[in-house]
C-alpha cells in the first residue's frame, strides 16, 4: 500500500507537470526541504524512502539528474519499493515524456488496479500523449475508487469528454455525488445553453434559487436566457421574481450598494415590456 | 437531582470491570457545530461500537446517539439540539456504559464534557473566538500561549476555536498531530468546536485533491453547506455560519489557487449568498508579511503568498471581507484598514489605506464600516503565525500594510457583539499586545 505522503507527492509533481502546476500545488519549501532530506539521509544512507522523497523536490526544481540519480539509488537500495514506478513516472511526465511515464507505470497499474494516484497521473499522461480517451477511462476508475472526490478532479476529468451531451450527464454524475457545487453547476448550465437546452437551464437556476439564501441572481439570469429566447412575458416575471427576492432581504442588506445597483438594473426589466 | 437520574448514573458506575479497559487515546473532540447538531469524535485503544449519552445536566444523560458499525476512530454526530444550549456529554463503552462517569454533583469529571450548540443563524450573539495559527511545535511556547489564552478567558465559553495551519509540526503525521493538538489542548477540544484550515506542514501528510490523510481523517468538515453557506464539495475549504458571522476557510496550500478555478468560484458564490453581518475568512498564506517569510518573494512557499494576494483577495474585498486571518509567518502582523492592493510592497500606496488611525476606541478611534454589504469598504488582514514559537533570528517585519509588526509569540481572540468586533493580540506572557475595534453602522 502506498503512505499519503507517497500519494501525495506524485499527484503534487504530476499536476506541476501538467501547467496546472505552478497554481496548483507545487510543494511548498522544497528548497529547504532538499536541505533537510540531504541532511536526513546523511544519517541514513540507506533509506530508499528518503531519496525517493529527495528526488520529488528535484523533479520540482527540474533539476533532472539529481532526481534521476536519487531514483536510481533508491531502486539499487530497495528494488521491490512500492513508490519506485510513481517516481518514475512523475519524472518522465515532469520532462515531457509522457509515453515514458505511461510505460513506467504500466506493471505498477496491472498489480494495483485500485490506486488511484496511479491512476489519475497516468490519465494526465495520457492526455499529454493525445490520448483523452484512454486518460478519461483512467480518470473514471479514479473518480470511482476515491470516496470523496474533489470538484477540480471532476472537473478535469469532464475537460477531456467532447461531446457535450456526454459532458453534461458527467457533470450531473458529479453533481449528484459532490453536491451543487458552484463550479459544476456553472460549467453545466453553460453546456446546457451550449446544446441549446434552454428548458434544463431554467430549471437548474430555478433549483439553484430555490436552495440559495439570497436568490435573486438566479432569478435575473433566468430572466436573462428568457429574453434571449425571446420569451419576454416569462422574462419579466423572472426579473420581478428577482426584485421580490431583493425585497425579503433585511433591510440593512438592501440598501448595500451592489443591491442598489441591482435594483435599478431590475426595475425596468421587469416593469418595460421587452 | 433528581431521584431517576441518580440511579442512572449509579448504574453507569456499577457497569463491569471488563468496559473499563476501553481507553480514550484520543478526544472527545468537537467538530462541525451547527445551531442543532454537533459532531463528537474520539479514538479507542480497541474496537467497539461508537455511541455518545447526552442531555442537558452532567448528571441526566438521558439521551443516545449513535453510529453504525465498530471501530477505533468515533464519530458521532448528535442531532436535534436546541440552538444557543449547553449540553453534556461522554463517548460510551461497548456495552453502553460511560468508562468514567462524572461526579454526582459538582463539576464534570474528564470524561462528562460540555458544549454550547451555536445560537440561531442570523441574529447577533456575543461570541469569543479564538485563533491559534502555526501552533503545533510542542514547545514550551505553545503551552505558554495556550495557558496565557486560558487565564485571559477564564472561565467564559469559548465558542469556537480556528487553526490557521500548520497545526502539527513537522510533518502534520498523526503522531505528531496526538502531541501537537490533542494532548496539547485537551480541555478546549472537548468544550468548543475547532475549525481548521491546512497549512503546509500538515499538507506533507495530506492530499487535498484525494482529501486523504492525516489532517482530513482527523477533521469533519462540512463539504454540503451544512453549517451555513454554499456547498463546495470538497473539505479543504468550506464555510460555516456562527450567530451574525460568516466564517470562511480557504485552502491556501493545496487546492488550485487560480482566479477561475473552482475555489474561486465557490467563494464568489459562496460570498454573494451570505446574509450575516460579519464576514472573517482565514488560510494558511498571508497576502502581505515581511515576517518568517516574505510576500514579495515569488520563491517564498511556491507562490502562493502572490496567488492568494492577486486572484483571491480582490474576490474577498468585493465580497465585502471586514477580517482575513493567516499563519505561515511566525509572528504577528496586523495591516492598516485597508483595501485595494494587489501588487508587492514597493507598488503600495498610501492611498490603499481607507482609515489611518490605530482603530483603538481609546485612542484614535475605532475603524469604521457601512452595515450595509459594500464592496471594497476595508479590512484589517492578520498575519498570526506565532501560536508555537516566534522568530529566534531578527526578521524585517516591515511590510508598509501593516500598522504594527511584533515577533513575539501569542494567540489572537476575536470579540463580536452584534455590530462591534474586538481583536486582541495576547502575548504568550498574557500581556495584551495589540488591539483593534471594527464598527459597523
Amino acid at each position: 500500500m502506498y503512505s499519503m505522503r507517497a500519494l501525495h507527492r506524485w499527484l503534487v509533481t504530476a499536476a506541476t507537470c501538467l501547467g496546472l502546476g505552478h497554481a496548483v500545488m507545487a510543494h511548498p519549501g522544497t528548497d529547504v526541504a532538499i536541505v533537510d532530506l540531504t541532511a536526513l539521509i546523511g544519517s541514513s544512507p540507506e533509506s530508499a524512502e528518503l531519496r525517493l522523497r529527495r528526488a520529488t523536490c528535484y523533479v520540482e526544481h527540474q533539476r533532472w539528474s539529481e532526481a534521476a540519480a536519487d531514483i536510481d539509488h533508491a531502486a539499487k537500495l530497495s528494488p521491490a519499493h512500492p513508490d519506485l514506478a510513481l517516481a518514475r513516472a512523475e519524472y518522465f511526465l515532469a520532462r515531457n515524456e509522457p509515453l515514458a511515464s505511461i510505460n513506467a507505470l504500466a506493471s505498477h497499474l496491472v498489480s494495483h488496479p485500485a490506486d488511484s494516484a496511479a491512476r489519475i497521473l497516468r490519465a494526465r499522461a495520457r492526455a499529454r500523449s493525445g490520448d483523452p480517451v484512454g486518460a478519461q477511462s483512467d480518470f473514471q476508475l479514479a473518480l470511482r475508487h476515491l470516496p470523496e472526490p474533489k470538484p477540480e478532479l471532476w472537473l478535469e476529468a469532464n475537460a477531456l469528454i467532447t461531446d457535450p451531451a456526454t459532458a453534461l450527464a458527467d457533470l450531473e454524475t458529479g453533481l449528484t455525488r459532490l453536491g451543487p457545487v458552484p463550479a459544476l453547476e456553472e460549467r453545466a448550465l453553460k453546456l446546457e445553453l451550449q446544446l441549446d437546452r434552454i428548458e434544463s437551464a431554467l430549471q437548474r437556476l430555478t433549483r439553484l434559487a430555490a436552495q440559495a439564501e439570497r436568490p435573486e441572481t438566479y432569478h435575473h439570469r433566468r430572466g436573462d436566457i428568457l429574453v434571449q429566447a425571446h420569451r419576454f412575458s416569462e422574462a419579466r416575471r423572472a426579473y420581478a421574481e428577482a426584485l421580490a427576492a431583493i425585497d425579503r432581504l433585511p433591510d440593512w442588506l438592501r440598501r448595500s450598494e451592489p443591491t442598489q445597483q441591482l435594483i435599478a438594473q431590475l426595475t425596468p426589466l421587469a416593469t418595460t415590456p421587452l | 437531582m433528581k431521584f431517576p437520574s441518580f440511579l442512572l448514573l449509579l448504574a453507569f458506575i456499577a457497569a463491569p470491570a471488563a468496559h473499563a479497559a476501553t481507553t480514550i487515546l484520543r478526544g472527545p473532540y468537537l467538530q462541525l457545530a451547527t445551531p442543532t447538531s454537533m459532531v463528537v469524535r474520539w479514538r479507542t485503544d480497541s474496537t467497539e461500537p461508537s455511541s455518545v449519552r447526552y442531555g442537558l445536566a452532567a448528571n441526566q444523560l438521558t439521551l443516545t446517539a449513535k453510529s453504525e458499525g465498530i471501530s477505533t476512530e468515533h464519530v458521532v454526530q448528535l442531532t436535534k439540539l436546541q440552538p444557543n444550549t449547553r449540553y453534556y456529554y461522554a463517548p460510551v463503552s461497548g456495552n453502553d456504559k460511560p468508562a468514567k462517569p462524572g461526579a454526582e454533583d459538582g463539576p464534570p469529571s474528564a470524561l462528562v464534557s460540555s458544549f454550547v450548540t451555536p445560537p440561531v443563524t442570523g441574529p447577533a450573539q456575543p461570541t469569543r473566538v479564538w485563533v491559534l495559527g502555526d501552533p503545533g511545535t510542542k514547545t514550551p511556547a505553545q503551552i505558554a500561549v495556550r495557558d496565557a489564552y486560558y487565564k485571559f478567558n477564564g472561565t467564559r465559553t469559548t465558542d469556537l476555536w480556528l487553526m490557521l495551519g500548520d497545526n502539527a509540526y513537522p510533518d502534520g503525521t498523526d503522531a505528531e498531530y496526538q502531541k501537537a493538538v490533542f494532548e496539547m489542548y485537551p480541555s478546549m477540544l472537548r468544550t468548543a468546536p475547532l475549525w481548521p484550515t491546512l497549512g503546509n506542514h500538515d499538507g506533507r501528510s495530506a492530499n487535498s485533491l484525494t482529501q486523504s490523510g492525516v489532517y482530513y481523517d482527523i477533521f469533519s468538515l462540512p463539504t454540503m453547506g451544512q453549517a451555513g453557506g454554499v456547498p463546495s464539495g470538497t473539505e479543504a475549504y468550506y464555510s460555516f455560519d456562527h450567530a451574525n458571522i460568516h466564517f470562511i476557510c480557504l485552502d491556501s496550500n493545496d487546492s488550485p489557487r487560480d482566479a477561475d478555478g473552482a475555489m474561486a468560484q465557490w467563494l464568489r458564490a459562496d460570498l454573494a449568498a451570505t446574509t450575516r453581518d460579519w464576514i472573517v475568512a482565514f488560510f494558511h498564506h498571508p497576502t502581505y508579511t515581511k515576517g518568517t517569510h516574505d510576500s514579495d518573494k515569488d520563491t517564498d512557499s511556491g507562490g502562493r503568498m502572490n496567488d492568494m494576494r492577486a486572484n483571491f483577495l480582490p474576490i474577498l474585498e468585493a465580497g465585502g471581507v471586514d477580517l482575513i486571518l493567516t499563519g505561515h509567518s511566525h509572528n504577528y502582523e496586523r495591516s492598516h484598514f485597508i483595501d485595494g492592493h494587489y501588487g508587492k510592497s514597493q507598488t503600495w500606496e498610501p492611498r490603499y489605506i481607507l482609515q489611518a488611525r490605530d482603530g483603538r476606541p481609546e485612542g484614535q478611534g475605532a475603524y469604521t464600516k457601512p452595515r450595509a454589504r459594500t464592496p471594497h469598504a476595508g479590512e484589517i488582514s492578520v498575519v498570526t503565525g506565532s501560536a508555537g514559537h516566534a522568530s529566534s533570528t531578527p526578521i524585517p517585519l516591515n511590510h508598509p500594510a501593516m500598522w504594527i509588526s511584533l515577533n513575539e509569540a501569542g494567540s489572537s481572540i476575536i470579540d463580536i457583539d452584534g455590530l462591534k468586533l474586538n481583536f486582541t493580540f495576547l502575548h504568550e506572557n498574557g500581556s495584551i499586545r495589540d488591539t483593534f475595534t471594527i464598527e459597523k453602522k
